[in-house]
């Protein structure tokens, strides 16, 4: 039963860190928008058409700097 | 057939537009012109990812001063030269449109960064100003179709998002040292010191008392400051039972882990802790939105005024305006001083200020108020009075007043708190009286143990969760709720007054009535259209939207009405003496002739809103309409309705109907700036939509669609509110009264108590939450 000696202090340094992985996180902001992600993770960024559009764009401003 | 991109109706069919094989109805241009552009650009992905309509856009035109205006003062300078801009934006419906926005504007050459906060519907943007600027990106905004305007945080804002952090931050450490001294205390309460060994047990009993040591100090500092002011200030809230049980049990249990005898309630203590702190949590969240729907979050934008000085027009800040400038005063735009007309003549509307629906016609001479809307024709002023000396300024002060003597509601959990300390208090106290006399040796663990059996945890998070779900609640049928006793205000209202024109009104002319004479009815509307597609008079404002067949050398006749020619024919629409022709009963009638033949008669008033009827049966009789508009006006509209009310009635004077009856338990409704002192003092208000901002501030909810039903709504829901509250109550009390013999007698093992409370928490959340819904 000694092992308990050594375990419950590594709980508790487990504990401080994630604690202050949470304080860092709340503090870059990442629980600002607690909606937003759940939405974003869902939309595909490469969808096509709109992969030819930015691709299409691109193409006009090189020609108008290549003018 | 519903619009592709809005989903309203469709009414006029013909926008059509062909996106990805099938062909799509749209219900104006407006929204077709989005469509098309999203097209375009690839991204009619939007369509189907979106969970909700979008919203129907407009086509504002931008005004470039005033954008490089607001650029100046909004966007900050970040260390690689660009400049970060944070808008606020309206139609965000779903996460589709976060996809959609930020698409949009990352198409946007110079944008380096573009993040859209759903929860707070703003945008943050990044942009090169070498590039790009303020304007293209509210213009990429409007054509993927949402409004913009530059956004910054009011104090107010600032206050509650630091207030935010520090809740969430005490939350999250109370959460986790409750959960690690809820797991040394399961060893403990499982044991009863018999399959333990010593040493162990006591390592157990001195981990669970570091662990609590940060709840203590830290994630309940709140309670102890708020119950420390409220005593100083000679009041018991409920902070006071909290505060007295979490230090009671606390020190106690330290007391037993340092004289190695008697149980321990660090698992206890830091538990109620994190229940109340998410409970509050919970309600605060919920006044935020409220206050970002207020519009109170935000710095005002700045108001540009075009100034005359010397033969050159500028347009300067509105501080830099002192009285005896020359000013010009521009079509829609609303005046921000006061100022006497020195040239032009035109129709203006002051039904913001006075409630008067109808158009007023002014001249040279006239002194407009600041709030007053220019319809028609630039006008020149002269400066009367800016800032506090305005006549807005004195009805702000009047209703500054008339807030600070409104009586005091007592929140309803507070109404208990003292009687719960004292009779805690007393419990307990005789318990260890009475112990001591018959076993001195038990009466300390004997009075802690009545005290955490009647420890108030079910009962502080009674009336928090049940406020917090109710809000949520309230937002759901349309309603925001601006001040904190908002719901304790509305439960108590018996009589109803309410302003008329903007409130049970829309408060703008419409098309209510039309009678047709010689021409069809599709040659009668469009020349209509056409003779006011261009006029910036109020009147015009309902047929611009017809579609227009072409007419040529269109003139306005001031005061009077238009004419121009179609098909080589002259069309006069205007008023009936102008026309010439008697118009049929009623008041609104609006002419147009064919060479001065009869042909259509057009009924312009201020319609009633959606669903009025029905919320006027549900609204708390007895109900008054006190407006300002017109007393002719005001009688045909009570008549309609089988109503009684008053017209022509200053601020002052609707504030004196109000003191007539019960100011306390009436419930006023208003959206004007002449109704701010009327919702200021009423025992409960709610403004509409386009209330003017110093009528948000004064009043306690918010409608946010444009039907009224959602007052209705708000007070059955803050009955339902003020029931849950009660069965919370009585149950948290009947728990404790009920496990109260048994701890006084010494039966109830500590983990009984924690555990039982825990239960009893959880069913009153439970019960709270269903008022969500």
């Amino acid at each position: 039963m000694d092992i308990i000696l050594a375990l419950i202090p590594i709980s508790i340094i487990l504990l401080i860190t994630a604690t202050s992985i949470f304080l860092w996180a709340m503090k870059s902001g990442q629980y600002d928008d607690l909606e937003g992600p759940a939405h974003r993770i869902l939309h595909d960024d490469d969808d096509p058409a709109h992969k030819a559009a930015q691709k299409q764009r691109a193409d006009s401003s090189d020609k108008t700097s290549d003018d | 057939m519903n619009c592709y991109h809005c989903d309203l109706p469709v009414l006029e069919p013909g926008w059509d537009l062909p996106i990805e094989g099938h062909t799509r109805s749209f219900c104006c241009g407006g929204c077709l012109a989005v469509a098309e552009h999203l097209h375009s650009q690839g991204l009619t992905q939007y369509y189907q990812i979106r969970q909700s309509p979008g919203m129907r856009p407009d086509q504002a035109a931008f005004d470039t001063d005033y954008l490089n205006a607001l650029q100046d003062k909004f966007c900050r300078s970040l260390p690689d030269g660009n400049l970060r801009m944070d808008l606020a934006v309206e139609g965000i419906t779903c996460g589709g449109c976060a996809w959609l926005i930020e698409h949009a504007l990352d198409q946007l050459t110079g944008v380096q960064l573009s993040l859209v906060n759903l929860a707070e519907h703003r945008v943050l943007v990044h942009f090169d100003p070498q590039q790009t600027g303020l304007s293209q990106v509210l213009h990429a905004l409007q054509r993927a179709g949402y409004r913009a305007s530059p956004w910054a945080p009011s104090l107010q804002a600032e206050r509650a998002k630091r207030q935010r952090h520090g809740d969430l931050k005490r939350l999250i450490i109370a959460g986790i040292a409750a959960m690690q001294a809820m797991m040394f205390a399961v060893a403990l309460y499982a044991s009863q010191g018999q399959f333990i060994e010593y040493r162990h047990e006591q390592l157990f009993r001195w981990i669970s008392m570091l662990v609590s040591v940060p709840v203590m100090a830290y994630s309940a500092v709140p309670f102890y400051r708020n119950a420390y002011q409220a005593l100083r200030a000679g009041r018991v809230n409920m902070d006071v039972p909290v505060s007295i049980a979490l230090l009671l049990a606390w020190s106690a249990s330290i007391w037993h882990v340092l004289s190695d005898q008697g149980e321990v309630y660090f698992d206890s203590v830091s538990m109620f802790a994190f229940f109340l702190l998410a409970g509050r949590f919970l309600e605060a969240s919920m006044q935020r939105k409220a206050l970002s729907a207020s519009g109170l979050d935000r710095l005002p934008l700045p108001t540009l005024i075009t100034r005359e000085q010397a033969g050159q027009r500028e347009r300067v800040d509105l501080d830099q305006i002192k009285v005896g400038d020359r000013i010009i005063w521009n079509a829609g735009e609303h005046l921000s001083v006061d100022g006497r007309i020195t040239e032009g003549q035109g129709a203006i509307s002051q039904a913001l200020l006075t409630g008067e629906s109808a158009p007023l016609q002014v001249q040279p001479g006239f002194t407009a108020l600041a709030g007053a809307l220019n319809g028609a024709n630039p006008l020149v002023l002269e400066v009367t009075a800016v800032g506090e000396q305005r006549a807005m300024a004195q009805l702000e002060t009047r209703s500054a007043e008339a807030q600070k003597q409104r009586p005091a509601t007592l929140r309803w959990a507070e109404r208990w708190s003292g009687r719960f300390v004292a009779f805690q208090l007393t419990v307990a106290g005789g318990s260890y009286l009475a112990w001591l006399a018959i076993d001195p040796s038990r009466a300390f663990e004997i009075a802690l143990s009545v005290l955490v059996a009647t420890c108030p945890c079910a009962f502080a998070l009674a009336a928090p969760t049940a406020l917090a779900a109710a809000r949520a609640g309230a937002y759901r049928i349309g309603l925001v709720l601006l001040s904190s006793d908002a719901l304790e205000r509305l439960s108590r209202v018996t009589a109803t007054v309410t302003d008329k024109t903007g409130t049970l009104t829309l408060g703008r002319p419409s098309v209510v009535q039309t009678m047709y004479q010689e021409a069809p009815q599709a040659l009668c509307d469009g020349v209509v259209a056409g003779l006011e597609r261009g006029v910036a008079h109020p009147l015009a404002r309902p047929f611009q939207s017809w579609p227009a067949l072409p007419v040529n050398e269109v003139q306005v006749i001031e005061g009077q009405g238009v004419l121009g020619y179609h098909q080589a024919s002259v069309w006069k629409f205007g008023s009936a003496s102008w026309v010439g022709h008697t118009a049929p009963e009623g008041t609104g009638w609006l002419g147009l002739t064919c060479d001065d033949r009869l042909q259509a008669w057009y009924q312009l008033e201020d319609k009633d809103r959606p669903g009025l009827s029905r919320a006027l049966q549900r609204l708390p009789k007895p109900l008054r309409v006190l407006s300002g508009d017109t007393p002719a006006a005001v009688q045909a509209f009570c008549q309609r309705h089988a109503l009684h009310g008053l017209g022509g009635l200053t601020p002052e004077q609707k504030l004196e109907h109000l003191h007539q009856h019960d100011p306390a338990q009436t419930l006023a409704l208003g959206d004007g700036i002449n109704d701010a002192p009327l919702l200021a003092s009423a025992g409960a208000s709610i403004a509409l939509t386009d209330a003017s901002e110093l009528t948000r501030a004064q009043c306690d909810g918010l409608v946010i669609g444009q039907d009224l039903n959602a007052v209705p709504d708000a007070l059955e829901l803050a009955q339902k509110t003020r029931r849950v509250i009660r069965q919370n109550l009585s149950w948290a009390i009947g728990y404790n009264a009920s496990v109260l013999p048994l701890a006084m007698i010494g039966w109830l093992p500590a983990w009984g108590a924690a555990l039982g409370m825990s239960l009893s928490s959880l069913l009153v959340v439970f019960n709270a939450l269903r008022l969500r819904h």
